[in-house]
Order: C-alpha cells, then structure tokens, then sequence
C-alpha cells in the first residue's frame, strides 16, 4: 500500500529512521552516525528500516542532513567573494566571515535609489561563487538585480542575491546568509547527487525532501538554490518530533531535549512551538535563516565533571567520552545521577568509584573530609540543573524582549510565563525530580520514541514564506523572495493580504506544492502623510503556508 | 543604591510576585554592554492624523535600525518599555482638573521608556542607555491643563523623580539638545538648584515656544541652575561643537554632576520642516560622543524621512562606543549646509557672553537674595497652544538662608474643555527636611482658608505622596 513516508535524522551520535504509515510508526532503526562519511550511517539507517518493504509503497523521503551544518561549523565552506552596496551607516566591514567587496551607490528605506551603484568586480578569492547584498534591497530590489547580472556576465557560476533568501529588514543577516548560501551551493550539490544516486540505486523514487531549519520541508530541487535554509535542522526536527507525538499540553510550556552532550530549550504555546525574532546564528554570525526558538546548553547526560584548579566544579559544556559506567574515564552528569540511584544503567560500581574519586579530590584542594560522594553527585545534579534554568530564563526573556510598536502591546502585554516543563531524551527521566525542584514547575515525561526526530522529519510541512509590502503612495508592490517588484492597486491592508496570499499560493504551486493553508506571521499598516493633508499607507504582511505537522504520530510502546 | 519600589516598576511584563523563571532584573546580567536601548514608536500614538505627532513618525528610524542591523550588535542591548505608574507621574505634575483627564497610555509608557532606560544604567547592566520613545514631553509644565507643543507629561522630569526617589543621587544635569527650548522642562527643574538644565535651542525670537534666554537663568534659589544658549537660525555642526565643547563641556565640568541626562529633540537637523538649523547626523553623533551622557531620551524632530533614520543611527552608534564616520543622509549637500560666517561670529560672541555669566553665578546667586526677604513671588502666564487655553500662575516660594524652601503654585485657566480652572498645587523639593515639609503643609493649609481654588494639592516627591487637602 502507497503513503509510508520515511523520516531520517542525522544527529550528532545517531542517525534514526522510521517509516510512518498514517499515524503509526511502522519501522524504525537506529545506526552510528558516520564521519566524515555520514552517508553511510545514513544508507545504513535507510535499509534497516526498508528491510521486508516494498519501495513503492514509499510516498516521501525526508532527510535532517548535517550536510551543510557540518560544512560551516567546521570552516569548510567553499572561498565566496562576497559584494555589498550598504550606503551610507554602520560600518561593515568587520560584520561578515569575510571582508566584503563595497560597491557605492544607496537605496533608502522608502526604495528610492539615492545613489546609483558602479560595479567594479574584484574577485580577491579567484572563485567562481559570489554573494551580492544592498541594503534596502528589499524595498526596492533593482541595485542587487543588477549587480548580480553583472557578476554572472563577469563569470562567476553562482551569484547569491540576498534579498531572495529573506524579504526582512535586516541587511547583515541577510547578507550573512547570502554568503553562506553560495559558500555551501557546491557541497550541497555534491550530496544531492550522491543521495539522489543512492536513493536510484535501491529503486526509491518517491520525491526526497530536505528539511529546513524553520521546520518545513521542501523538495531537494526546490532548495538547490537556497541551501543555507537546511542548516541545523537537528534541534527542528526534535521540535517537530515533539510537536508529532504530541508531548506538548496547551499552557505555556518549555521543552528540554536532553542529549549527551547538550540540553536543547525550546518554548511552547498552545503546543506549537515559538519561532526565534531573527534567524539562527552561523558560527557567531546571525543570519536570516528563520528557526524554531530553540538554545542550546552546554549540559547532557555525558557532561564532563571536573574539579578546576582553584577548587570550582565544573559541569559541562564538553564531552570527554562516555560516562564511566559506560566505560568512559572522566565522570560525568550520568555517573553522579547513578551515585544518586536517580539512573541505573552499565557498571554502576565504576560510576560510584568515580564519583568517590571527584569527592576526595574535592576534600583535598578544600581542606576537607567531610564530603561524600553523595552530597558530591547532589552538587553535580544541582549545578547542571542551575545552567539549564539559566538556559530557560534567557529564553523566556528573549522571547519577552520582542519589539514593542503600539501602546496596546505593552498595556496588553502578552508575557510568556512557562507554567509546566517537558524534558525528552535519555537522560530525562533520571532528572526529572532535579528538574522540578530547580525550575520550581512540574515537569513531565512523555513515552516519547527512541526515534522522535526522525519522525520529526517525516512529518515536516511544506513551508514557504514571503514578505509583502507595500507603498501606496508610490503604488509599488515588492516581494523580494520572488523577486517581484510591480505597480499595484492595491490601497488598504485587506486588499495587500489578499493579493500576497494570491502570490504565495501561485509561488507554492510552481513549487508542486498542493496545501493552500497559509498563515499570516505579521501584518503592519501604518499612514504615511504627505504634504501635511494626503494620507497614504505603508503595508507590509509576511505570510508563510501553514506551519506545523502533517500528521500526529501514535508514540511507540 | 536600594532596590527599587515594585509599584515604580510595574508594568504588566513583571508581575509583583515572580515566576520562578522570569528574568530578575538585578540579575538581568552583569556584562556591562555599552548601550541599552528602548525603542518605542508608537505606531497607535497621534495627536492627529497629518500632526507632526503621527504613527508615521519612527516608522523610518524602525526600518533604519532593523535594517541596520543595530539590534543584533553586542554592544547594543534592547528593552521593553515599562508602563509608568501614576505614583511616578505624580512626583511631578498635577492636572487640572485632574491627571488622568490629560495623560493617556501612551504618555506612561513613553515615561516608562525612559524609566526603563535609566534602571538599566543604575541597575549597572549597561553602560548608557536611550530612550527612543514618544510621546515626547519637554515642554509639559508641573502643572497640567492640557497639551503644549506636543507634550504632555515630561517624562524626563518623570524619570529623574524616580532615580532621585530610589537612588542616592545628588547632582543631575540634564542638556536639551532639541531646537525648540524645553520651557517645560525649565519650568520643572527652575528652582533646583541639583539639577543643572542646560538648553540649546534656536533663538527664542524665531521660534516657538519663544522663551530660553540668556536672562533665564534659575529661580531665586537656584540661580545658575538654567543655562539656556539661544543659537541664531543657520547653526551648523561647526557651532554646534564649539558650544559643546568651548561651554557646555566646562559648565559640566564645573557642575560635576552624577548623571548626565540628553533630552536628545533631533529638529536642529537641516532638513527639519519646523525649525531653521542646519546640523547633520553626523553634528548629532559628534554631540553625543562629546556629550557621553548617561541617559538619553528623544525629544522632538519632525523630518521624519529625511533625517530621523540617520540622526537615530548616528546617536545610537556614538552612544555605543561604535564608528559613526560613515553616517551621511542621503540629502546632504556640504556646500549648501555650510554654516555662514555672520553666524559663526554671532556664536562666538554668545559663548564669551555665557562664559562671563558663567563664572559670575555666586555672585549673582548673592546678589539676588539681598532684600528679598522670607518669600519670593511672581505672576506669569502660559500658553497651551494643543489645548488652546491660557494658564495664569501666580507662585511662592519660601526662602530659608540654610535650607531648601517650598513652591506653591495657584493656577487657573478658563474655556479648557473641562471647563474654568482653580488649581493651588504645593510643592516640596526632594531636598526637603522636616522643617521645610511642616512649613509647606501649614502653607498650604492657609492658602485653602483663603479659598482662592477649587482643589489644593500637596506633592512631596520623596515621599509618593500627592494628596488633596
């Protein structure tokens, strides 16, 4: 029977797989992630889950890849000559991976060119990919345009233009992204081809879908152009994976995903997960590229526990190894919550002899001897669950920090105050009671599968976004993602939403997407006055297709 | 330095009791950054539709700054406005008929942008902050009868009531860079002999509110206090910095005061429709680089296309501690902008004449207090052109040789909306001692015997209190 769906994620130790049919998990595997190869753990998890299936049952494959995460994290992207024209303001030249080529020329923020722009291609790098940026390109997107013609006419085989990545205000982003995006064009052209092959090679030829880091998924083709948009979709894919399996009750709610190495904060309303203002930083550089609402901290189940010079237990942020009841050699989180009977699991003899060790260290360089290893493990717990509160408040205040414009936001404050907390992986339940205490709010642990952000994968939507604005003094109309500027009749914000809508349908359709769900993520209307009696309007309204998951998924017993 | 009141600090983002993972402010971090920032352009805020005072009128400083990237920068930490309590508005102003029959959401969370701003600098989480806010408020008087070039409450005079109110702080000096004088802001600081108001502004005979003269220069006890520089039309950056740097920075220095507060008005800006000077983004952000104030709070400025995106990110720059060089609006034309050499003379001879002022201020602070014995009075009138209304003022003060004395003011106003008005407010500076409070009551208390007004009103700022007696 047609309509499994194969969900396969890439995580920073496993790569799981699974294959939903309608609600059910049908097959699920779980392999070591491979490096530098991470195809093979990949292909490995593919055909454990395929095994005894027909391929064309398949309807949809969809891959989390560390492809392009990997690829910046580890400074292996491909030499970008990156052009900006960013006129007259803040100085940039320190704001980029690399120093950017300055074009003249300015567009303000109402569209109007200013200044018009001499292009002069320099290529420092001896590369044929490229990245051009203005600033206010997205009011008016004419000056980018054209410097990218004149690129391509000067050779370069890939010319990013960052205003079609993002149609948001914020030209550093969006410039940080655009760089990216052809820095890592080749790499993700190299692994289309190789899971594509892969894919032909076991007779799979349902469509391969890549996920996003704003949790939608589109088809492999489709992201060709933009491939900054797949990076870290490890922490999407565990929101979706949670949001699937339907581990998030209504209330305001902070979800913790426990790893080996890292605690994964994300936040919950009506359970749906929160979007971040901006966009997820690249290396220390934020970009435009939309994401879940989601910080990582340095605490896991394999925290290193150590006691520094100068007598200060540490735990975390590095992994040194397992835990020592797994055979590891530094004690970590896992030992001491072990000691503290909270985890039974490998040999727990090591891990109370290695907890033993640490408290004896710590009486030595304290002068003391009235330490027990217990009150030790109780220390360790109590610190890690004080870094993942830190962790917490940071979010909630992050995301109580929006922008504030109308008298009615602040007087009508919507504060987001987390009233209940679920933590997932395996670590979770053995936290669990630290967590309570330390957060001072109940915290749940949902049955949740082995494999959740592989399912988080499978159930990814189809999202695309635009952003859509409109000056009906001048009756233009500009949609920088699709790079439409035109005239418009357009005259109020009713009539500006329906048209984006229009635009985002016909956008998704060229794309073969056939979900017509759509919803609106921001809306802005304000009067614009000239000459002291004509009003006009300034509109702007960013829509995106219906964000979410495709189906709900029944957790595995 | 004690914790502030929560009742100053509430607003519906922090409750009175805490969640057990909302941000402490106290613990909000200790990093330090260089700048706070409050943005708050209320886009439902008008007086109406096509006044200078429209939703339109940060719509552009919004697009500059996202699209700047300024929010994004380490040095730069945002906050959310805080709804300023009425307690706060109430250390400084009293309404007539009343204070919520004039003050609308907007003026407390305007208000409370600025209070927002000065906790982050006191609380030492950053360096300096701006409150780039409106409603704006440096021409609203202590007394409230309606709106006054498009102010309504002053909400620095607000913020520095709450900072004096929860912190130790003695000496203040507030610099009005706006074109216009902030006669409001004047009349709340005139008797204050700890708070420095200095005011450059274009000449008062060529532009509203057509006050700020040299002969301004701080009430009876508190003479030197207000320093207004009236600059001709035509001032350029160039002038602009020699009186920063030639008298405002050595009056300053004189001063020593604690904080430093801007009531940052962007309207001396070349391309601002209601005034006739001609200073650049640039001129602002060499300003607040030399000026290194505290606190910073806008005022008016009314080209908003044209100069409010780039007088903003050049203030913002400077404050940070960043590179403004690259800071040039899009109109600017050096050779039409050039500052004409009659008024770089006219400039010059003003600061020799301030200097000499300047350096005279004991003495005329001596001077003026021979003769004058117990009471000083004096009768004036104000114009609210919003409101359309005349307030007649007749006020006291009580003169003490050792101590600070009180300030009662009678005001009324007839044809205001609600009406003719009799208001006697009394009010105790914050240095006040027992002494000077008892003698402010028992004032008080005859003047309503006289029965002059239909309300008396006593406000004591370091106490909270404002009470009908």
């Amino acid at each position: 029977m047609k309509g499994q769906r194969i969900g396969i994620d890439v995580g920073g130790t496993f790569t799981d797989a699974v294959i939903l049919e309608g609600t059910r998990i049908v097959a699920s595997a779980k392999r070591r992630t491979t490096k530098p190869r991470f195809m093979d753990g990949v292909l490995a998890a593919l055909d454990a889950v395929m095994v005894g299936r027909k391929t064309e049952h398949i309807e949809r494959v969809t891959l989390s890849t560390t492809v392009i995460t990997n690829a910046v994290v580890e400074h292996k992207e491909e030499a970008t000559d990156l052009y900006i024209i960013p006129g007259p303001g803040r100085n940039m030249l320190h704001a980029f991976p690399v120093t950017p080529i300055i074009w003249s020329g300015y567009t303000d923020h109402r569209g109007v060119m200013t200044a018009p722009t001499i292009p002069k291609i320099e290529n420092p790098c001896g590369t044929r990919r490229a990245a051009i940026s203005a600033k206010f390109a997205v009011r008016n997107p004419q000056s980018e345009e054209n410097g990218a013609k004149v690129l391509r006419e000067a050779g370069y085989e890939q010319v990013t233009q960052a205003s079609s990545l993002s149609g948001r205000l914020n030209f550093p982003r969006r410039t940080v992204s655009a760089y990216f995006n052809s820095a890592v064009y080749g790499v993700f052209g190299q692994f289309i081809d190789s899971i594509q092959q892969a894919l032909k090679d076991r007779d799979i030829t349902a469509p391969l879908y890549i996920l996003k880091a704003d949790g939608g998924a589109l088809p492999v083709m489709q992201l060709k152009e933009r491939p900054v948009e797949t990076v870290f979709t490890g922490p999407a894919a565990s929101v979706l994976g949670m949001e699937a399996l339907e581990t998030i009750p209504q209330e305001q709610a902070v979800a913790l995903d426990i790893g080996g190495t890292t605690t994964d904060i994300s936040l919950w309303e009506n359970s749906r997960p929160l979007m971040a203002h901006g966009g997820v930083a690249i290396r220390e550089y934020p970009s435009a590229v939309r994401s879940f609402m989601v910080r990582s901290v340095g605490i896991g189940g394999e925290s290193a526990v150590r006691i520094s010079q100068d007598g200060l237990l540490t735990v975390g942020p590095l992994r040194l190894g397992p835990s020592v009841a797994l055979g590891g050699s530094v004690p970590t989180l896992g030992d001491a919550l072990i000691v503290l009977g909270y985890a039974s699991y490998g040999d727990v003899t090591a891990a109370k002899t290695a907890i033993g060790e640490l408290a004896a260290e710590w009486n030595a360089s304290h002068q003391a001897d009235s330490v027990s290893p217990e009150a030790i493990a109780r220390r360790i717990v109590k610190q890690a669950v004080q870094t993942i509160r830190d962790g917490i408040i940071a979010a909630v205040d992050e995301q109580n920090k929006r922008p504030i414009y109308v008298v009615k936001d602040i007087v009508e404050a919507k504060t987001f105050t987390p009233t209940v907390g679920i933590a997932v992986g395996g670590t979770a339940p053995s936290l669990a009671k630290a967590l309570e205490e330390g957060l001072g709010i109940p915290v749940q642990i949902p049955s949740a599968a082995a494999v959740a952000n592989a399912v988080g994968a499978a159930v990814a939507k189809e999202i695309v976004d635009i952003t859509v604005r409109v000056a009906t003094e001048t009756h233009t109309m500009v949609i920088p993602e699709l790079g439409i500027q035109s005239r418009t009749s357009c005259r109020n914000l009713e009539e500006v939403r329906q048209r984006a809508v229009e635009h985002l349908l016909a956008y998704a359709n060229t794309l073969g997407i056939a979900d017509t769900s759509y919803e609106i993520t921001y809306e802005e209307e304000v009067p614009v006055v000239k000459g002291w009696q004509d009003v006009f309007y300034s509109i702007t309204v960013c829509l995106q297709l219906q964000a979410g998951v495709t189906v709900h998924v029944q957790a595995e017993d | 330095m004690y914790k502030p009141k929560t009742e100053d600090m509430q607003c519906n983002q922090v409750d009175n009791e805490r969640h057990p993972l909302m941000m402490a402010r106290e613990t909000g971090g200790n990093e330090n950054v260089p700048l706070g920032l409050v943005f708050f352009p209320a886009f439902d805020w008008k007086i109406s539709t096509t006044h200078p005072e429209r939703p339109e009128r940060l719509l552009y400083t919004r697009d500059q700054l996202l699209e700047e990237g300024l929010l994004d920068h380490p040095a730069i930490r945002e906050y959310n406005p805080l709804v300023a309590s009425w307690r706060s508005i109430e250390r400084v102003h009293v309404g007539a008929p009343s204070l919520a029959a004039w003050v609308t959401e907007a003026h407390r969370v305007s208000a409370g942008g600025a209070i927002a701003a000065a906790e982050a600098v006191m609380s030492g989480e950053v360096k300096r902050a701006f409150a780039l806010v409106r409603p704006p408020g440096h021409h609203a008087m202590t007394m409230v009868h309606g709106i006054r070039g498009f102010c309504t409450i002053n909400i620095e005079a607000v913020m520095l009531a709450h900072i004096r109110r929860h912190y130790s702080i003695r000496k203040i000096a507030v610099v009005d860079t706006d074109v216009h004088h902030g006669d409001g802001s004047q009349d709340v600081f005139y008797h204050d002999p700890d708070t420095l108001y200095i005011s450059f502004h274009q000449d008062g005979r060529t532009l509203y509110p057509g006050t700020g003269f040299m002969s301004e220069y701080g009430g009876p006890q508190a003479i030197g206090s207000t320093v207004n520089i009236p600059l001709p039309p035509g001032t350029g950056d160039e002038g602009l910095q020699k009186v920063l740097e030639e008298l405002v920075m050595p009056i300053l220095e004189d001063f020593e005061p604690e904080l430093v507060i801007n009531s940052a008005g962007q309207d001396n800006h070349f391309s601002d429709p209601l005034a006739n000077m001609q200073i650049t983004a640039k001129g602002y952000a060499k300003l607040a680089d030399t000026l290194q104030a505290d606190i910073a709070v806008l005022e008016g400025g009314y080209s908003v296309q044209e100069a409010l995106p780039y007088v903003n990110t050049g203030i913002i720059l400077a404050m940070a501690g960043l590179d403004y060089s690259g800071v040039v609006e899009p109109a600017f034309d050096a050779q039409r902008y050039r500052q004409k050499a009659d008024v770089t003379a006219y400039i010059d001879d003003l600061i020799k004449q301030w200097q000499r002022q300047w350096q005279q201020r004991r003495q005329m602070q001596a001077d003026y207090l021979v003769g004058m014995g117990d009471y000083w009075h004096e009768t004036r009138h104000l114009y609210y052109d919003e409101t359309g209304i005349t307030e007649h003022r007749e006020e006291k003060i009580r003169l003490y040789p050792q101590r600070l004395g009180w300030h009662s003011i009678y005001s009324s106003s007839q044809s205001g909306p609600f009406g003719s008005q009799r208001v006697y407010a009394m009010f105790i500076p914050w240095q006040a001692d027992e002494i000077c409070r008892r003698d402010a009551y028992d004032e008080a208390l005859r003047a309503k015997k006289e029965g002059k007004a239909t309300r008396y009103v006593v406000v004591d700022p370091m106490k909270d209190i404002q009470e009908d007696i």
